[in-house]
């Protein structure tokens, strides 16, 4: 699972990474499996407050100064980031 | 292809990525448009940011639940919103919100025309909401490809834009026309959603985006091929050619022995062919997990029965009733259709003039002006009225067909409507017989030798006059009139 989760997450680790995660998960895992429970239906949200919309209005943009203010690079109006398939 | 199928019987699948056309994002109130300055339609939820909470559009919800009613689908009693998650950096928020299971409208159908009018039903598993990714432009890299580029520019303004992704179940049994069913197929998806007015539908610009699966497997078998998922093809046209280049080349592949690699594959206009992209398998792991941040949606019978009392009629059927209606032959009608002008007739009729006339405006001279100036005939200026008034004024011998078709560039030009056109231009026929009878005679003592034909019996020859009398009222003569005038005076 440690492989898996590590894979999924795109992180490299040692070997002796997993063997440290492994034991770390494994009292988390043994916690959860009390709620293991076919029983049990899924809850995602604990209200029961359905077709919570909004209306179909304008509202709240950022101008392009601002929405680029926080971007550790920044070229033409436009976030700039890293080579995509680095490597792959 | 032929051979191919005289071995393997072809099986397609087709996803259709529709962009909605709300005023704002599916999950936040930035504008939803095209063409906009880069990241100038984004709200911090857009951008990922901190601290921020997604809202759901009703207007996108009533969009998705109209195309899945307009699917024939069941509309999901409840369904919710998930978040897809993968890294890429075309979405701040590191997931896609969109939606697992169920989806807001699923098990439906769409009946397709093909060329000679065979139907041919495609089974759609489902159509679910979701939101559009941002626009990487790739730099630094040869001609733009994402392969050895430095870095890439995001514009986050299409990320957020709704979608609804139509996802057919397998289809088997269309053969040697997979090609043209799968062009059918696209164009009856862009058909209906326009008629819906829930998208702009313009596939040049990415509104409509369609993903063709294609697998073979020997004729007779029962278990599916590999299949491979052509990404992004965005005509009509090229998703004919993407499923006929796919099906020959997985052809010759299982030929010589070898096996289809799953993946997904990039159709190439240039070269006209499919070629390799990323490998993908079914158990490619998005985690996907309901939304905690977006409540359920949970519809009734009072919502869907009104959302279905506003549905249009089915483009196909309607096709089928206006072809009945207006008596066009087959080439006539498909002419009529791939001119685009279906509904611009069908209003001129309503208007008042006949199909023949309707077809006679629409497909001639607008057309040909339209052409000229690089527009589609409906963004010309003209419309149904002008048509309608246009044949009424040659009706009552106003005007003749030759000035009718310099009105309709007049209109064109932004001068008004036909009758303004014609007194401000002075375009009425000439009938008074005072000026027809001067330039008859004008014309008669001008061509002796043709008077003199006339009057041995060549009646023919009565053309070579009237030319000259049409040419001395600038066209504006009335032709039959000039004609009796001749034959009176030469009588």
């Amino acid at each position: 699972m440690v492989d898996n989760i590590a894979a999924t997450a795109h992180i490299a680790l040692t070997e002796e990474d997993r063997k440290k995660l492994a034991a770390e998960f494994d009292p988390i895992i043994e916690s959860l499996a009390v709620t293991a429970d076919d029983q049990l239906a899924e809850t995602v949200n604990p209200l029961p407050v359905n077709n919570v919309l909004r209306d179909d209005v304008v509202a709240n943009e950022l101008t392009n100064e601002q929405a680029l203010s926080g971007a550790p690079e920044a070229q033409d109006g436009q976030f700039m980031v890293p080579a995509i398939l680095d490597g792959e | 292809m032929k051979k191919a199928l005289q071995t393997y019987e072809v099986v397609l699948g087709f996803e259709v990525h529709v962009e909605l056309n709300t005023e704002t994002k599916m999950f936040s109130t930035a504008t939803n448009a095209f063409g906009d300055q880069p990241n100038s339609n984004v709200t911090a939820g857009d951008l990922g940011l901190p601290g921020t909470l997604p809202t759901i559009n009703a207007v996108g919800i009533d969009y998705g639940i109209k195309l899945g009613l307009a699917l024939n689908c069941t509309i999901a009693p409840e369904s919710r919103f998930a978040r897809k998650q993968y890294f890429y950096p075309d979405l701040g928020k590191n997931y896609q919100t969109s939606q697992e299971e169920p989806a807001i409208a699923y098990d439906g159908w769409v009946d397709v025309e093909l060329d000679d009018g065979e139907i041919f039903r495609v089974e759609i598993e489902r159509a679910h909401i979701e939101e559009d990714a941002g626009k990487l432009t790739h730099i630094g890299g040869a001609g733009g490809r994402i392969h050895d580029s430095s870095s890439s520019l995001v514009d986050y303004n299409r990320a957020g834009v709704p979608l609804v992704e139509i996802v057919s179940k397998p289809i088997v049994g269309a053969g040697g026309r997979a090609p043209e069913l799968a062009r059918a197929y696209l164009s009856t998806i862009r058909d209906i959603v326009k008629a819906l007015g829930v998208s702009d539908a313009r596939m040049e610009r990415g509104n409509i985006r369609c993903d063709a699966n294609v697998s073979l497997m020997p004729i007779g078998a029962t278990e599916f091929g590999t299949r491979t998922e052509t990404k992004n093809v965005n005509s009509t046209r090229a998703v004919a050619a993407a499923v006929e280049s796919e099906i020959i080349r997985q052809a010759k592949v299982l030929d010589s022995g070898g096996t289809i690699t799953q993946e997904t594959r990039h159709w190439e206009e240039e070269s006209r062919s499919t070629r390799s992209g990323r490998p993908k398998s079914d158990a490619d792991d998005y985690r996907y997990f309901p939304d905690p941040d977006l409540g359920p949606i949970v519809t009734d019978a009072a919502w869907i029965e009104r959302l279905r009392a506003d549905l249009p009629e089915n483009p196909v059927q309607r096709r089928r009733r206006l072809r009945e209606e207006w008596q066009f032959s087959d080439t006539e009608f498909r002419d009529v259709v791939a001119a685009g002008v279906l509904d611009e007739i069908e209003y001129t009729i309503t208007a008042g003039a006949s199909p023949e006339a309707a077809r006679k405006w629409w497909m001639g001279e607008i057309a040909r002006i339209a052409n000229e100036r690089g527009v589609s005939p409906e963004a010309l200026g003209v419309t149904p009225a002008d048509v309608v008034e246009i044949e009424k004024l040659i009706a009552d011998k106003t005007i003749n067909d030759k000035i009718a078709r310099q009105v309709v560039g007049h209109i064109a030009d932004g001068e008004g409507r036909p009758a303004d056109i014609v007194a401000a231009r002075s375009l009425a026929v000439v009938s008074d017989d005072g000026a027809l009878t001067a330039a008859v005679e004008e014309a008669m003592a001008a061509n002796p030798d043709v008077v003199e034909r006339i009057q041995g019996g060549h009646m023919q020859a009565v053309g070579a006059l009237i030319g000259p009398v049409m040419k001395a009222t600038k066209g504006q003569a009335d032709a039959g009139r000039v004609r009796e005038i001749i034959l009176e005076k030469i009588g």
